[in-house]
């Protein structure tokens, strides 16, 4: 504990000495807090495009600027979720719940002041836990082997799919499992033989992953935004904005329960800020004593879910950090551009790199400073963005994607892969898969591959470790279960036992 | 603040179990697809695989057979729905191609596809992207000037039975500035981007 202490304070005490480290994280996370704020680019799209660019980038600042994006945009999804009723990122929906109501009340200054500081102290709360879990986490890391790795993959696709698609989680999986197969082209990690290039040269290296991710997340949300046309009108901010010590002090309660329950769905593989944000939102809602408040205009509803999913946001990293698997989608952009900086996640990080967690402790740190200073100093100024013409900045997006695409390895073959894979996201978007399986079956598809082929080399074939090892019992056992809570008919029959050992429900308190 | 998506996606949802016995369909053909495939690698009898599930096939193989089952899955799922039923369909398709949406989004596709593969690698990469923007702004915003021109659409409609002349000038007004600033907007958005990878990130552009 003492020693992660040291490792942090010589992380930031690096990070606030230097001066390109404070001017990177300034700009990326008040240019995140711009991406964030924009409907139609979301926290995933700006991080992609940021990945890209940054590609060629020491990995140190390249990080940086991806954390300070990360965290900003995360945050800036509020303002227009505040101020048009349209969350600028999937992640702050439950924030619009709430927050717009308030703004049409006339209280825009005061609103946002009060989102501005649960996203402050939920991301401290989350960061916080980064701190001292990942440490935790990584006194077990000699514990996985293939087999507990092969399970982490299958989890996070299956359960990434399952809470990713609420209403039918059989296209979350679907989507999982098309992103696992996505991975299968190229040469295999272990023959080096390789599957479905039938003779290209450009197939047998298989799909570079930040092409697959800017097509998936930046041009097929590109065709989803400019597919309809779009007026907004924004609410004037007149009241102040820097909310009180005794304001904020009344939600002490919701501000802990929300940030220990948004790190909670930020570390669940797949899962996110948006889920981070609505669980913290049902618990503030429960919790209440002025519940019917809630949806007409709550400060405990809008400051419970801006703290819940900004506190998933280093809650998302926990898991990059110590598995190499990613909380959510822009962990998993975040988890490839650490891949592709030679950074080598995973259990071993604490031994391979004891201080790396630390430092990136530190940069969401500076990343949160930042936020605190220009969500409540520019309030007013940041409302210009909103006023950008979608069609002006969509057409400068896509110049973006392609060189970004096109920058990561000098090979046009990559902005076809960009292409093909926005228009492939685009159908499946339409057809209402979501992405975030997707995403992490690519990300995961190598770590299956590998650690089921070694772990059945290891045992001759034998299943037996696959299932009595302990870790892996849990892991197949939650996997297992997921499953069958995705099935019609599992949750009935466990209505149908409750019944008929506890008697039917009270339906007055069943609400 | 108005999204238009609500009505497509009440095109599309009356859909659902059609789309989705479609592409329960397609994915079963998929599975089978890649699990013959991957049963054609190479197995046992290459001299450097020692077992069957150490080959390069085997991962695929399991996919392609778990998405050989997903498809069969939302198939069945789709006939219970009602699935078969493609009776009116063709209508309802042609309901939804008669909005703008197909239309906008044939454009974008045009154009992002002529720009990536038409424009770059024939053209220098700053010409590339002047022409794309400005096709891509003057596209999209030609109509839209008209609105801002008077205001919302329903008083242009009503300015243009009172007052055309009036009307065609705060348009044509809005057009020509429309062209202005959309060339000015293409070639610093060229020119910076250009400028920025060869001379900052030190980079090769397409």
């Amino acid at each position: 504990m003492l020693e992660g202490i040291q490792h942090l304070g010589e992380g930031l005490f690096a990070l606030v000495t230097d001066g390109w480290s404070l001017f990177h994280i300034a700009w990326a996370t008040l240019l995140g807090i711009c991406v964030g704020m924009l409907p139609g680019l979301t926290a995933t799209l700006g991080l992609t495009l940021m990945a890209t660019l940054t590609f060629h980038m020491a990995p140190s600042q390249a990080i940086l600027i991806l954390i300070g994006m990360y965290v900003g945009a995360i945050f800036g999804g509020s303002r227009s979720a505040i101020l048009l009723n349209i969350p600028g990122t999937p992640a702050n929906a439950a924030v619009a719940l709430d927050g717009f109501p308030l703004a049409r009340q006339g209280n825009v200054g005061r609103a946002m002041g009060i989102a501005t500081v649960g996203a402050v102290l939920g991301t401290l709360i989350g960061m916080l836990c980064l701190a001292f879990f990942a440490p935790f986490l990584a006194d077990r890391a000699l514990d996985f082997q293939s087999f507990e790795f092969f399970w982490l993959a299958v989890l996070g696709v299956v359960v990434s799919g399952r809470l990713t698609a609420n209403e039918d989680p059989l296209k979350g999986w679907v989507a999982g499992f098309i992103g696992l197969l996505v991975a299968m082209v190229g040469q295999d990690v272990l023959h080096a033989y390789p599957r479905f290039a039938y003779g290209y040269g450009n197939l047998r290296a298989g799909f570079d992953l930040l092409p697959v991710l800017v097509g998936v997340f930046g041009f097929s949300e590109l065709l989803v935004v400019m597919k309809t046309t779009f007026h907004a009108t924004v609410e004037r901010s007149k009241d102040r904005s820097i909310p009180s010590i005794r304001e904020v002090a009344r939600y002490w309660k919701n501000i802990i329960v929300s940030g220990i329950s948004g790190t909670f769905m930020g570390i669940i593989p797949g899962v996110g800020e948006d889920m981070g944000a609505w669980v913290s939102y049902g618990f503030a809602r429960a919790m209440s004593k002025e519940r019917a408040k809630f949806g007409q205009g709550s400060y405990e509803g809008l400051i419970s879910s801006q703290t819940g999913c900004s506190a998933a946001v280093p809650g998302a990293i926990i898991p990059v950090l110590t598995l190499a698997i990613p909380g959510s989608a822009p962990a998993a952009v975040l988890l490839a551009a650490l891949i592709v900086h030679g950074v080598s996640p995973g259990p071993l990080i604490m031994i391979t790199s004891p201080g790396f967690v630390f430092e990136i402790v530190a940069m969401v740190i500076l990343a949160t400073a930042a936020i605190l200073v220009f969500g409540l100093l520019l309030t007013r100024p940041l409302l210009k963005v909103l006023e950008v013409p979608r069609n002006r900045l969509m057409p400068v997006i896509f110049v973006l994607c392609t060189v970004g695409a096109f920058a990561v390895n000098s090979r046009v073959f990559d902005i076809w892969v960009m292409l093909g894979f926005g228009v492939l996201g685009y159908v499946l978007r339409e057809l209402r898969f979501p992405m975030a399986p997707l995403i992490l079956g690519v990300v995961l598809g190598p770590i299956l591959d590998e650690n089921l082929r070694r772990g059945l080399q290891l045992t001759d074939g034998g299943l037996g470790p696959f299932f009595t090892r302990p870790i892996c019992l849990g892991l197949w056992l939650i996997i297992l279960f997921t499953f069958l809570l995705g099935t019609r008919s599992f949750p009935a029959l466990l209505v149908r036992i409750r019944n008929a050992t506890l008697g039917p429900p009270n339906n007055s308190q069943g609400a | 603040m108005s999204h238009e998506s609500e009505n497509v996606e009440s095109v599309s949802g009356r859909l659902r179990p059609q789309v989705d016995l479609l592409v329960g369909l397609g994915l079963m053909l998929l599975g089978i697809v890649v699990a013959i495939e991957a049963y054609r690698m190479p197995s046992v009898e290459h001299p450097r695989i020692r077992s069957v599930y150490s080959g390069p096939g085997f991962v695929p193989g399991l996919l392609g057979i778990t998405l050989l089952v997903f498809g069969l899955l939302m198939l069945i799922r789709a006939i219970r729905e009602g699935g078969l039923h493609f009776g009116g369909m063709g209508g309802q398709v042609l309901e939804g191609l008669r909005r703008p949406e197909p239309r906008r989004l044939a454009i974008l596709l045009v154009l992002s596809l002529g720009y990536a593969w038409g424009l770059i690698g024939r053209v220098s990469f700053p010409l590339a992207t002047f022409l794309f923007m400005v096709a891509f702004i003057l596209i999209y915003d030609w109509g839209e000037a008209a609105d801002r021109a008077v205001g919302s659409p329903w008083v242009v409609a009503i300015a243009k039975r009172l007052a055309g002349i009036e009307m065609t000038w705060s348009l044509r007004r809005e057009r020509i500035l429309l062209v202005i600033t959309s060339t000015i907007q293409a070639a610093l958005t060229a020119w910076i981007v250009t400028y920025v990878f060869e001379n900052i990130f030190l980079r090769r552009l397409p």
